[in-house]
Formats: structure tokens, sequence, C-alpha cells
């Protein structure tokens, strides 16, 4: 284990030093890159303890878990690279994608909320082509971009019947921009201007959550959730520009502590996103995953799968990750750092994406 | 262990912190992985121009910038100046507290700057006359055609003058000296005439007040240009005498005579108006072009290239460096003859080319009747980014009276060939769905 540690965090530290994107390209003809709503810890276990994980955004009734003011936060930088088959790019990003605040207010209620991305828009495409114009061939690249997110407000509650029993519910503020540019660059800039369009596109919605968390037998949890959402509003300069269902998201999971050094979890979800617009896929997904070692200082693994909503052709796209990472605790339990790596492979439609993530997670329990 | 376990967390965390620099840039694999729609671009040419005009008399002969010598194509032009009096008086040595009169005046030396000339031009022969003391601005090239057949001082050949050595003839002390040594193509010249006592004829009556005339004539391409006091270049006249100097007789240069008048006279007339669009010639005419640009390309579109075409009625006569040039101004108020150009930080100062957003140039050889096609791209831009100015240009020549031609163009009246806007933009583009 104490070798595991040195090895993640070199990797973490020359990889920062290059170049990924958590925004996928399979998101760029839907309504985005669906959000991974789990903490560092979570996601590092592939997101299987996500439902059961108070500082994560996915199930409500985890907040019951938590028995004091808890603050928490993720990062992640992302390399990536992308391959159509013909060429290849590499592309990096880096993300705050999600802050998180709970605590109890007594009588086994538990108040949280925070923020966390629910899409992902971010993306810059450069299509080099020809075009005739009065009468000769001029050579032009297009650039389409969107920088930004759609976000998720939450505020939340869990109540916790017993410490076999606890559900929760939340009400999600669906809002966020993006700023959008499309420019023409034209090779021969002595006789054309270049055109750049650059407007700012808003988003609105709301959406509501139910999840309940128990424990029939001791060291057995199991979790339900499901999540609904109206519909998003996209407007520029004012103007309603779209307006897309958004899916109805029903997941389970099951977590076993084996020993108290060992713990392990499952989890299941689906969430029907072709209500979303025509093409769109339904999604699947899974994850399994552990952790291992004192609570103090543990090593984590995880794999994860599914679909994408969002891609070309008849299937939808396909995602596998492989995560781990580990935790340290400081101050007597006050600070937490995870420190975490994914490694996510997506594709379909003749594109694959090869991403590592590197994942900062900093949680404050003052 | 426990420090080294910190340090390492530490160098995860700044490492995260450090790779929070993007680059999302990837090659579109389109339409598949692209966003929805496409950027387009929309080629047309639209015969906006809502109302051009014509403009007659900015500049007059005696207010430009040069005086036009011209004796080629049937066209004749002469320049025409008036020199003032010069008290025949100096202060002998510097120490002197007053001044004498000369024993007699002994010669003059006329420099005349041509700014513009046709290097092709052989035997280049400048002939001075002199004209009566009331040539004036109502002066016609009729008045002067006594004169100008009877009253030739002395001609100077200025191509053999500067084949000489140094450029200096030693037997007349004529001489020509090229001005500007940074231009390769050579054309301004000094032409340095020398006149005897005879030639300059100080008439003591008029304390030396002259005024001459100037020919030219050449093998061909005879034409050039002459600098004018307005153009910071006029014709320098200096009287020489000689001077009682304790009973030796002296040389001493007592005066340079005051420019009271430079012009030109010439035979052909001054541009006239008629259905067609009017640029150029003397005394100067200027056109204005409204456009009337339509709102879907004004407020939605990104022009990319805007060209002017103009077409000529006819073309341009005269020697071949004769070609006029032309300053297409975007107009910052549109008061008909009156409007002016629009300026940087309304300065008032109209901007000269590089600058495209306030101006162009364009050029017309001689003897081309092919349409003149001009950029105009920014100033069209312009009046995207400010929908209240006047979307309109004016076309005028450089330098104005520059040249005896004046160029007509169609205008909107003749359907066929009238001016017209060839435009390239590109629509707005749709981002979508939210895509």
């Amino acid at each position: 284990m104490r070798r595991v540690v040195p090895v993640l965090l070199v990797a973490l530290v020359t990889a920062a030093a290059g170049a990924a994107a958590q925004d996928s390209q399979f998101g760029i003809r839907g309504l985005g890159s669906p959000g991974n709503f789990a903490s560092v810890r979570a996601w590092t276990t592939g997101g299987a303890f996500a439902p059961f994980d108070g500082t994560s955004a996915l199930a409500d009734a985890a907040l019951g878990d938590i028995t004091r003011l808890t603050a928490a936060a993720t990062e992640f930088a992302s390399y990536r690279s992308v391959d159509d088959g013909t060429t290849s790019s590499a592309l990096r990003s880096a993300r705050f994608p999600m802050l998180t605040v709970a605590g109890p207010v007594g009588g086994g209620l538990v108040i949280g909320g925070g923020f966390s991305t629910f899409l992902y828009r971010s993306y810059d495409v450069e299509v080099p082509s020809t075009v005739v114009i009065r009468g000769d061939s001029q050579a032009i690249v297009d650039h389409l971009s969107s920088n930004g997110a759609v976000t998720d407000l939450r505020l939340a509650a869990a109540w916790r019947f017993s410490p076999r029993l606890s559900v929760g519910a939340g009400f999600h503020i669906l809002t966020g921009s993006s700023t959008l540019n499309a420019i023409r660059l034209f090779a021969d800039s002595a006789q054309y201007v270049n055109a750049t369009q650059t407007d700012q596109e808003s988003y609105d919605g709301v959406g509501f959550s139910l999840s309940v968390l128990a424990a029939p037998i001791p060291g057995l949890r199991v979790a339900a959730f499901m999540r609904t959402d109206s519909r998003l509003r996209s407007e520029i300069a004012g103007f309603q520009n779209a307006e897309n269902d958004l899916p109805t998201t029903l997941g389970g999971a099951i977590q076993w502590s084996v020993t108290p050094e060992v713990r392990l979890a499952g989890s299941l979800s689906h969430a029907d996103w072709s209500v979303s617009e025509a093409g769109a896929f339904n999604t699947t997904s899974w994850a399994v995953g552990g952790e291992f070692g004192r609570a103090a200082f543990p090593v984590r693994l995880g794999l994860r799968g599914g679909q994408l909503p969002f891609g070309t052709g008849p299937a939808a796209p396909t995602e596998f990750g492989v995560s781990a990472g580990t935790g340290f605790v400081f101050s007597q339990g006050r600070g937490i750092v995870d420190l975490g790596i994914e490694h996510l492979r997506r594709s379909g439609g003749g594109l694959t994406e090869a991403d590592w993530s590197f994942l900062v997670g900093i949680t404050v329990r003052p | 262990m426990r420090l080294g376990r910190r340090t390492l967390f530490a160098l995860g965390i700044a490492g995260a912190l450090a790779a929070c620099t993007e680059d999302a840039t990837a090659p579109g694999k389109c339409p598949a992985f692209c966003p929805g729609g496409q950027l387009s671009v929309v080629d047309t040419i639209l015969n906006i121009i809502s109302r051009d005009s014509s403009y007659l008399g900015y500049v007059v002969p005696e207010s430009a910038s040069v005086m036009l010598a011209v004796n080629t194509a049937g066209l004749d032009s002469r320049p025409v100046f008036v020199l003032g009096p010069v008290p025949n008086r100096v202060a002998v040595l510097s120490t002197d507290t007053t001044t004498d009169t000369s024993v007699s005046v002994d010669s003059a030396i006329l420099s005349l700057n041509i700014t513009h000339r046709d290097t092709v031009a052989t035997n280049l022969r400048v002939s001075l006359y002199r004209l009566p003391l009331s040539v004036g601005p109502t002066t016609t090239f009729a008045d002067l055609t006594g004169p100008f057949t009877d009253s030739l001082i002395r001609t100077m050949n200025v191509d053999s003058v500067a084949a000489l050595p140094g450029g200096v003839d030693s037997a007349t002390g004529d001489s020509v000296i090229f001005t500007d040594l940074t231009d390769s193509s050579r054309v301004p010249i000094r032409v340095v005439m020398h006149l005897d006592a005879a030639q300059a004829n100080y008439v003591e009556a008029d304390s030396g007040r002259s005024a001459f005339g100037v020919r030219i004539s050449a093998d061909s391409l005879a034409s050039v240009a002459i600098g004018t006091v307005t153009g910071g270049a006029g014709p320098i006249f200096t009287w020489w005498g000689s001077f009682d100097s304790s009973g030796t007789t002296v040389p001493r240069a007592f005066g340079t005579a005051i420019n009271e008048f430079n012009s030109f006279v010439s035979n052909t007339g001054a541009p006239t108006l008629d259905s067609n669009l009017v640029v150029g010639g003397v005394p100067a005419a200027r056109s204005i072009l409204r456009f009337a640009l339509p709102r879907a390309i004004r407020d939605s579109a990104q022009v990319v290239r805007a060209t002017l075409t103009l077409i000529p009625v006819a073309p341009l006569t005269g020697a071949t460096s004769d070609s006029m040039l032309v300053l297409i101004y975007r107009v910052g108020s549109d008061f008909g003859a009156k409007s002016v150009c629009a300026s940087v930080s309304g300065s008032g100062v109209c901007p000269f080319p590089p600058d495209s957003a306030y101006v162009v140039e364009g050029s017309v050889p001689i003897g081309s009747t092919d349409t003149l096609a001009t950029e105009v791209t920014e100033m069209v831009r312009a009046w995207q980014a400010d929908t209240t100015a006047p979307q309109a240009l004016m076309i005028r020549q450089l330098p104005e009276a520059g040249t005896l031609n004046f160029l007509r163009l169609y205008s909107t009246r003749a359907t066929a060939f009238r001016p017209a806007l060839h435009i390239t933009y590109v629509p707005r583009f749709s981002f979508g769905n939210p895509r």
C-alpha cells in the first residue's frame, strides 16, 4: 500500500505537466456529457460508493451518514486523446465539478446542498476545408466551440429514521451558461476578413430526487435512488433557442463491509435520455469497487461501464473505466484529502477516446 | 515516512492545480461529432446604391498642390507664377548697419521642384516665358497665347543636364538634382535654371516683381507636375547683384522673391456634370455613393469581403504616368457637396491609406476601361459597427487637380453598368438545440 501512493502521486505530477478532457466528443451533438455526481472517494471506486457517500450528490439519503458539518470539493485534470480512425489529437482540461456542504440539524435530519456539473458543454472543434468564393478556391478553417456547463444547484435533506433506514429528497435547479463561438478563418487574410460570432447561451430547468438507504443486516447496505428533471431550456440573447426534456434516472446499489478494512460496493442505474431529443439513447451504467485498509489511509479501486446518451449510429456509444485512489486524513479527522486516477475509454461511431483523469478531493469538517 | 506522505500529497495537489490549463481543440469529424449546422458563405453582387451624386469645384488650379505642365495627347497645360517684389538693397558686409543698392542686377536663379514626371520621357525640356504681371485667377489659356508665343526667355534640356557629371552644366550654371535619394524611380527632381541679367530683367519700377510661364516638351510623354507653395515646394527665385564694398565690387544675393500666385492654364475645360459620376479634373470633382445595406446583412451577418465596382464610361487619356489615383473615403457626415469624411476619433482630419476603415486607394490606368474594383471591406464593417453612421462613400482624386484628366463613371442611372457592391458574408450561425 505504501508503494501504491507514491506511484499514484508521481503519475499525477508527471502528467500534470503535459495534457485530456472530461468534455467528451460524444456530447457535442447532443445536450452534453453527463456529469459524475461522485466525490473523489466514490469516483475512485468506479462510482459504486456514490449512493452511500454523503459528500457525493447522487443519493440524498446518504446525507444521513453525516454527523457534523462537512464541506467537500472535487477537482480534476483530464488528459484525453481522441482518435477518429484517421487523425488523433491530444486534449486537456481542468474542471471543478462539485462542491457539497451538509450538516445535521437535529432529530436525525441532515440538510445539505451545493453544486455539481449536470452536463459538460465544453468543446472546440476545428474543421479545415475549402470553399469556392468568387470563382476561386479558398482554404478555410472553421472553429466551433463552447465553453461552459449546465450546473445543478441542489438543496437536499435526509432523515435517518433509525440506524438501519434513511430517506432523502432533493430539489435541483439547473442553471449555468456557455460561451459559444463560431469562427471562420481564411487562409487568404489579405482578401478576406475572418468571421467571428460569439453568443452566450444560458440554461434553466428544475429537478427532484428521492432516495432510500437501508441496512437490512449488519455489514450490508442497500440503496435505491431516482431523479427526474423537467426540461432544459436554453436561451441566447434572451430568446429561447431550444427546449429539451430531461431523463428520469433510476438506480440501485449495494455495499458490503466484509471486514472493517474491506468494503465492497456495486451499483446499477438507468436513465431514459431518449426523451431529450431524436437520436439520443437510453443509458444503463454499472460500477463495482472496493475500499481497502484503514480509513485513515485506504486504497480504493473501481470499475465502471455503461452507455453514453449521445452519439451517431444505431447503437449508443459505450464507456469503460478503471480507477484507483487513496485518502489522507489530517487534523484529527477535520480534513481529508482524497487523490485518484481514472482511465476511461469511450467508443462509438468510429470515434475512440482514451482519457486519463487525475482527481483531487478536499473534505473539511470543522 | 509521515513527512514523506505529506510531501507527496502536497506535490500531488500542486500538480493537479498546475494542470489547470486547457487545450480543447480537436479536429472535427463532421457531421457526426460536430455541432449541428455549418458555417456558410454567401457571395452576392448588390445593387444597393440608393443615390449617387457628383459635385464640382473642390480644388481650383491656384489652390492645387501642383502646377501641371503637359504637352502630349492634345493636352496642353502651362504653369504660371507671379513673384513678389524684392528690394534691391543688401547689407554688403555682415557688420554693416546700413544697406546699399546694387551697382547692377547681374542674374537670378530659378528652382522648380518637379514632383511627378514620366521617367520614360526623353529630351524633357523646360521653357521659361515672361508673362504680364496681370496674370491671376481669371487668366485663361487663351489670354496667354501671345506671351507664350513671343516671350520665351530660355529653354533648358533637363535630361541633358541630368546626364552631366554631378548634374551640373558648368557653362550655364544650370543643374538637376534628384531630391529624393530613397526613391528608386528617381522621379522627384529639382531643376535649377540660371538667368543672366537680361533674362532675369529686374525692373526697378516694379522692385523686380515678375511673372513667368513654363512650357515643357519632350520626344513623348511630356507631362510633369511642378510643386507649388500650397504643396510645400513652390518655385524659388533668387536675385543676384554686384555691390560696392569699399571700392571693390562684390556679388551678393539680395533677395528671394515671394510667390504671390501659383497656378496653371490649360486647353482642357472643367469637367461637366451629366448623368454619370465624375471624379478628378480641374477644378476637381467628387462623387458620393449612398448605400442601403440590407438589414439582414447589416445586423446579423459578418462581412468578410466587400468590393466596390465602378465602370468607367471612357478611358483616360494622357501620359502613362498620368494614371489617376483615387481615394474612396467613408463619409462621416452626409451634407451633399459639403460632406466630410469619417475621421479618427472625430478629429476632422481625413485619414490617408492604409487605414482601410476610413479610406482606400484605387488606381485607374491611362487608356483602360477595366472595371475599377476596390476593396471596401473594413468600411462596410464599420457601417455594421455603427448603424447610425451614413452608409456613404466619397470618391476623389489624389491629389485633387493633380492631372488634367477626369474620370467619368457610370452611375445608377445606367442600369447595365451601374456601381455595385460585391459582398461576401457569413450569415449568422445557429448554434441550435442547444448545440
